[in-house]
C-alpha cells in the first residue's frame, strides 16, 4: 500500500494539466518579459523625444512671439520679424528652422502640421495641438 | 546525486524568477521615472502659459503707464492670481523721445518669465514696435 502511494507513475490527467499550467505560466512569462523588454526600451526614446520637442517649442515660442507677422506658403512658416528679418521654420520629415546669419537647426519631429489661428500659430500632432502666439500681433489687435 | 540534482533545479528556478522579477521591476522603474518628467513637465507647461499671458497683460500695461514718470511699476493683478504667487514687474530700461525699452519680469513661485519690448510713440499712445521674449526658467 505505502508502495503503491509513493512509487506510482502520474496519470494521463495529472501530466495533461501540468501541461497545461506550465504552457499558461510560460505564456505569461514570455508577454511580461517582451512587455518589459519594450518598456525598458522605449522609456528613454520617449524622455529624448519630449526634450527634442521641447527644445523646438522654445524655439519656435521666441521666434513667434517677437513677429509681426506670419504666414504659411507649402509647409513653410514664414516669421516677418520687426526690422524686416525672416525666419523660416520648414515641417516635413523633420523641423527645419532657418534664420539669417545662423546655422540652420534642425529637429528630428516628423508629421507636424502649422496652420494659422488669428495672431497665433498652432502646431498639431497626432498626440494634440501646441499653440504660440505674436505677442505684437495680439497688441496690434488691441490698440 | 538525487538531492544534488534537486538542488541545482532550485537554484535554476530561483534565479530565474529573480532574473524575471529584476526586469519587470526595471520597466517599473523607467514608466514611473517618465511619468514623474511628464507630470513635472505638464505643471511647467501651465506655469509658463500663465507667466505668458502675463507678460501679454504687462506689455499692454506699459504702453497705458509708460508717461507714469515711474520707472520701475508692479502691475496690478486680481487677488485670483496673486493667490496663485504671480507678480509682475515692469521697468524701464532706456527712454529716448518717442521710443522707450521696458523690460518686464513675471513670476510664479520660483518660476520666472522675462521679455524686453520696445516701444514707439504714435501721436497720444504708446505703441509696441518690438518685443524679445527671454528664457522662461527657474
Amino acid at each position: 500500500m505505502t508502495h503503491s502511494r509513493f512509487h506510482r507513475g502520474f496519470s494521463l490527467t495529472e501530466l495533461l494539466v501540468i501541461i497545461g499550467v506550465l504552457a499558461v505560466a510560460g505564456l505569461v512569462v514570455s508577454r511580461l518579459f517582451t512587455s518589459s523588454m519594450r518598456v525598458i526600451d522605449g522609456v528613454p526614446k520617449s524622455h529624448r523625444q519630449l526634450v527634442l520637442f521641447d527644445q523646438m517649442t522654445r524655439a519656435m515660442e521666441r521666434d513667434v512671439w517677437g513677429a509681426a507677422a506670419i504666414e504659411i506658403r507649402a509647409g513653410t512658416v514664414v516669421l516677418t520679424q520687426p526690422g524686416g528679418g525672416v525666419i523660416e521654420w520648414m515641417f516635413g520629415q523633420e523641423v527645419t528652422r532657418a534664420a539669417a546669419g545662423a546655422a540652420p537647426q534642425r529637429f528630428n519631429i516628423p508629421n507636424l502640421r502649422p496652420s494659422l489661428d488669428g495672431p497665433a500659430l498652432v502646431l498639431t500632432s497626432d498626440a494634440g495641438a501646441r499653440t504660440f502666439q505674436s505677442q505684437l500681433m495680439l497688441m496690434e489687435g488691441m490698440q | 546525486m538525487n538531492d544534488r540534482c534537486a538542488t541545482l533545479r532550485r537554484g535554476f528556478v530561483l534565479w530565474t524568477a529573480i532574473m524575471f522579477v529584476g526586469i519587470a521591476g526595471a520597466a517599473i522603474v523607467a514608466l514611473a521615472g517618465l511619468s514623474s518628467f511628464e507630470a513635472r513637465r505638464t505643471g511647467l507647461h501651465a506655469t509658463d502659459a500663465q507667466l505668458r499671458q502675463a507678460l501679454i497683460a504687462a506689455a499692454y500695461d506699459a504702453t497705458v503707464h509708460l508717461d507714469d514718470e515711474k520707472l520701475v511699476w508692479a502691475m496690478p493683478l486680481p487677488p485670483s492670481l496673486r493667490e496663485l504667487g504671480i507678480a509682475v514687474e515692469s521697468r524701464i530700461a532706456s527712454i529716448d523721445g518717442d521710443d522707450a525699452a521696458v523690460h518686464i519680469e513675471a513670476r510664479m513661485n520660483r518660476r520666472r518669465a522675462e521679455q524686453t519690448i520696445t516701444l514707439h510713440r504714435a501721436g497720444d499712445r504708446w505703441r509696441l514696435a518690438s518685443a524679445a521674449l527671454n528664457e522662461i526658467a527657474d
